[in-house]
Order: C-alpha cells, then sequence, then structure tokens
C-alpha cells in the first residue's frame, strides 16, 4: 500500500515536473520572425529615439505578438459577457495607425 | 522648484524646441509646428498654447484645415499635466491618443552620482572623425531599429546637422552606448536616445554614461534634466541616478468620423 502511494506520488511528480516542461518549451518556442506592422517610429507614431513601441510581431509559429498600452483595468466593464481577460493575461491598446499598417502589409503580401 | 512649475518649463522647451526645427503658426488655442520636409507626423504637431482653451472645437476645425492645407496629418502633443481639461476635449473632436512617454526630470538637488563603470566618454561634436559617427549610427541602429543611412555622404551631413550633443561611450576599447543632451534653453535640457548595444547590458555603461553626462550638465549651470522613460529599462537607469516622474507626454493624432464608420 505504502509502495503504491509512493508510486502514485511520483506519478504526480512526474506529471508536474512534465507540465512544467511544457510550459517552459512553450515559452521558450516564442521566437520573432519579423516586425509585421511599420516600425512605430518611421509611422510618426512615437518620437524619434524617444520610445519603441507599441509594436506588432509575427512569430516563428505564424501567431502575433503586440506590445501596447496596458488597459485591462479600464477595459473590464466595456467588454462583452462572453468576453473576459484570463488570469495571465493583460488587454493591451494599440494605435490604429499601428494596427492598419500590420494588416496593409499581410493584404500586400509584403511581409 | 515645484512641480507644476517644472511641467511649465518642460512643455515651454518642448515648444522651442520645435520652433527650431519647424515653420510655427499661431491660430487661438494652438502653436503649429509643420515641418518643411517630414511630412510624418511625429515631426508635424500642434502644442497648446496655454492649459485651458476657450472654444476647443473652433480652434481644432481650424487646426485641422491648416494641417490638412499643408498636406500633413493633424496631430498634437502635450504634457498631460499642462493640459488636463483637454485629455477629455480631444476624443469628443475625433482626436485620439496613439502616444504615451512617462516623463521624468533629474534636478541639481536629486542627482545621485553612482559607482562608475570603467568606460572611455567620447563627445560627438561637427569636428568629430567619421569613424564615431558611424559609430553612433551603427548603436542607434541595432537599439532603436533606424539610423541615418550608412554611406559618407549621409554620415557627414548628419555630423553637419547635430541640434542635440551625442556622447558615445567606450567599453574595452569597443562601442557600447550612447546618449544626447538637447540644447539648454532657460535652464533646461532633455536626454534622448539612451541606448547600449545588447551585449554590453547589465554592466552598469549606461548608468555611467548618463551619470557624467548629467554631472557635466549641471557643472555648466543646467537646473533640470528632463527625459522619456519609453523602456522599463530606460526608466530604472533614470531614476537610479535621482530622476523622478513628473509628467507624461502624449500624442493624439486626428481620424475623421467618415473614416471611421467607412472602415467599420
Amino acid at each position: 500500500m505504502e509502495a503504491f502511494k509512493h508510486e502514485c506520488e511520483d506519478s504526480q511528480h512526474n506529471k508536474c515536473a512534465l507540465r512544467r516542461k511544457e510550459v517552459r518549451l512553450m515559452e521558450e518556442q516564442i521566437r520573432i520572425k519579423r516586425r509585421i506592422s511599420g516600425h512605430p517610429a518611421e509611422l510618426g507614431i512615437t518620437k524619434m529615439l524617444r520610445a519603441i513601441c507599441p509594436d506588432i510581431f509575427e512569430t516563428e509559429s505564424g501567431d502575433f505578438v503586440i506590445i501596447g498600452r496596458d488597459v485591462t483595468s479600464n477595459i473590464e466593464k466595456e467588454l462583452p459577457r462572453d468576453a473576459v481577460v484570463s488570469k495571465g493575461e493583460r488587454a493591451v491598446l494599440i494605435p490604429r495607425e499601428l494596427f492598419l499598417s500590420a494588416v496593409d502589409n499581410i493584404i500586400k503580401g509584403k511581409k | 522648484m515645484i512641480a507644476r512649475e517644472i511641467v511649465d518649463k518642460i512643455q515651454e522647451y518642448q515648444r522651442k524646441l520645435a520652433s527650431l526645427e519647424c515653420k510655427e503658426i499661431n491660430i487661438p488655442g494652438f502653436t503649429i509646428y509643420l515641418h518643411e520636409i517630414d511630412t510624418r507626423p511625429n515631426s508635424n504637431f500642434a502644442i497648446p498654447s496655454s492649459p485651458k482653451i476657450p472654444n476647443v472645437r473652433e480652434s481644432l476645425e481650424l487646426l485641422c484645415r491648416i494641417f490638412e492645407s499643408n498636406k500633413r496629418k493633424p496631430r498634437i502633443e502635450f504634457l498631460v499635466e499642462y493640459a488636463k481639461s483637454l485629455i477629455k476635449e480631444l476624443p469628443l473632436n475625433n482626436f485620439f491618443e496613439v502616444m504615451r512617454i512617462p516623463l521624468v526630470c533629474c534636478l541639481q538637488e536629486t542627482f545621485q552620482e553612482v559607482k562608475p563603470t570603467s568606460i572611455t566618454i567620447k563627445k560627438i561634436t561637427s569636428r568629430s572623425p567619421l569613424t564615431d559617427i558611424r559609430n553612433l549610427l551603427m548603436i542607434q541602429r541595432e537599439c532603436f531599429g533606424y539610423s541615418v543611412p550608412l554611406d559618407r555622404e549621409s554620415i557627414i551631413k548628419y555630423r553637419e546637422s547635430l541640434n542635440f550633443k551625442p556622447f558615445l561611450a567606450f567599453f574595452d576599447g569597443k562601442p557600447a552606448a550612447i546618449v544626447f543632451l538637447g540644447p539648454v534653453y532657460n535652464g533646461i535640457s532633455e536626454i534622448i536616445g539612451l541606448a547600449t548595444r545588447p551585449s554590453f547590458r547589465r554592466q552598469g555603461i549606461a548608468t555611467t554614461l548618463l551619470s557624467e553626462v548629467l554631472c557635466e550638465a549641471f557643472n555648466e549651470g543646467v537646473d533640470v534634466v528632463f527625459a522619456g522613460a519609453g523602456s522599463e529599462y530606460s526608466f530604472r537607469i533614470l531614476t537610479k541616478i535621482g530622476s523622478f516622474q513628473i509628467a507624461t507626454l502624449v500624442g493624439y493624432n486626428y481620424r475623421p468620423k467618415i473614416l471611421l464608420e467607412v472602415r467599420l
């Protein structure tokens, strides 16, 4: 019985370790492939040599990484009922110009 | 010096700086700064002339007409703490926030010298060798993603057009970091473009460079040095040497209602 308990604990421990490893792997797998929006300073959104965000990047896996202003606390009451900012997520605001430049780049097949 | 006084001084500094590079047009409530060549929104903007603007709507309509007749996109930049009421009024007139940069400032009395890292600092002038200018631009390109082109002619032109004083830091004989100090106006100056090449970070190079530059500015009689803390990295370094948050610089672009409706 004692041996079985140990086995279960070991199995649980292994599962946790595996999960941690998976999470770490997922984090490690995020590789930026390219900037998909225009450069924020070149687009005229931010001041030259003073700030280099917001930004939109495409990852190697085809997903997007977005750098924007954290508006989670401002937006919670505005969200529709079927939308939620989960634990570990943040709602970010990016300028329309930046997003449209990314859309334009995707549509035109430039990037 | 009280915070409100510093905010007013920084706002006045930004007007002065804009006037060095742009044509000025005064209208009720705003001064418009239009760049002769550069059409990008961040080089063409208006600054409110006073904290409270009477007839905001009329002023903004006139502002838009002037920008558009000059083939520029309407944009307004100011310190939130200078004209708080504008924050509520601009979205009602189809101006939307696109930029928000926290500004920190350092005074002679708050400045803290740091334990220095062993670096050599070169002050770049219009007589500096082209290799130094090239190194400066290479770091800028590596850290900010853009710089003027790196051909000989462009580098010479850039050297002759310097409004801000660049400082180049060498670590182990290699170019490692840069920072620019703005022109001094009314006892105030601005730090921009602080950057350390990624392979030289976390060794105290930027902190030492910044500390030396501020020390020199204060010795020359500057009272206030301010900077945009656009990243956690620069915010950390700036506060380490005695800077504190003083204001927020915001930029608002105009989006015509018709454009929003069509696109939606």
